[in-house]
């Protein structure tokens, strides 16, 4: 279990034409007001280690050799589905997220863990892109 | 293609980070939402937390609560919604903690402090670095989002 109080940095992996993860929340915020913004204050939690376990971060099981995804899970508001959005660690104290999935039962779908698979092995062979968005900067613009 | 990390600039936002931006701004009040997602969420972590602290699992705290294990499970995920207080009161007790639940006007004194160096009134209001205030004439009558705050000194 990673000790309390690290900072993380939270990124987003893309694509020239996608962004997995940010697709699925605009996908999300049509569905599902409620667990859009539940979603994007998981996603600022989770600039902090103490976020980075249970309840707000499970690990996602897949087979032996993929042991290092892991999703970030909310509940829905008014349509009590589940929002998971996998993401993955790096050796430089970052979080990425790879793409998200909104599921009525708590299993998770192949082709969303096989997806997140995929994008896991793209940025763990380093070709793939991600960046940070922050949040708290766009916070603060929308304040003004 | 090679690995890049952007990072944040504090005037010029990415084209996905406009995206972001864009979806939030599409909703007047999405300060608000974020706020009212970040309270529920803390709620249930909260939860969560504290039944792991007092050692106890779902299936024995519903027991204690005469609720189904499910209920916990749902009340302990983040995103849930549709806690009762007088419920969350009671779990609180039986996990030995309390519940506080305060209702009151929003005071943001980094915005009064910044809003007051915009007007030019500073030269009659003190900020100390604790966040407290004085203002020489005893009263301090601020708006802030929409709420009026009246102060006595």
């Amino acid at each position: 279990m990673l000790p309390m109080g690290l900072e993380f940095t939270v990124c987003w992996a893309f694509t020239e034409d996608e962004c997995p993860t940010l697709d699925y929340l605009e996908e999300l915020k049509a569905e599902d007001v409620d667990c859009f913004y539940a979603v994007v204050d998981g996603i600022e939690k989770i600039q902090s280690s103490d976020y980075l376990r249970e309840p707000t971060v499970k690990s996602l099981p897949i087979n032996k050799q993929v042991k290092d995804l892991f999703e970030l899970r909310v509940q829905g508001g008014s349509s009590k589905r589940y929002s998971r959005i996998a993401l993955v660690y790096t050796k430089a104290r970052e979080v990425v997220l790879l793409n998200g999935i909104t599921k009525k039962s708590n299993k998770a779908t192949k082709k969303f863990t096989d997806r997140a698979v995929k994008l896991r092995n793209h940025i763990k062979a380093e070709e793939m892109d991600y960046e940070q968005i922050p949040i708290e900067e766009i916070k603060h613009s929308l304040k003004q | 293609m090679n690995k890049s990390l952007s990072k944040k600039s504090s005037t010029v936002l990415s084209n996905r980070a406009n995206r972001l931006r864009s979806l939030l701004a599409s909703d007047s009040d999405a300060i608000g939402q974020l706020y009212d997602a970040k309270i529920c969420n803390n709620i249930s972590i909260d939860l969560y937390n504290l039944r792991k602290q007092s050692g106890l699992t779902q299936k024995e705290l519903a027991e204690k609560l005469k609720v189904k294990q499910s209920n916990i499970s749902r009340w302990e995920k983040p995103g849930y919604q549709g806690y009762k207080v007088k419920m969350l009161s009671r779990i609180a007790r039986v996990l030995g903690g309390q519940l506080f639940i305060s209702i009151n006007p929003v005071v943001n004194f980094q915005y009064f402090r910044e809003t007051f160096e915009m007007h030019q009134e500073i030269s009659t209001t003190t900020f100390k670095p604790d966040g407290t205030w004085h203002r020489t004439d005893n009263r301090l009558k601020v708006s802030y989002e929409g709420v009026n705050i009246n102060a006595s000194l």
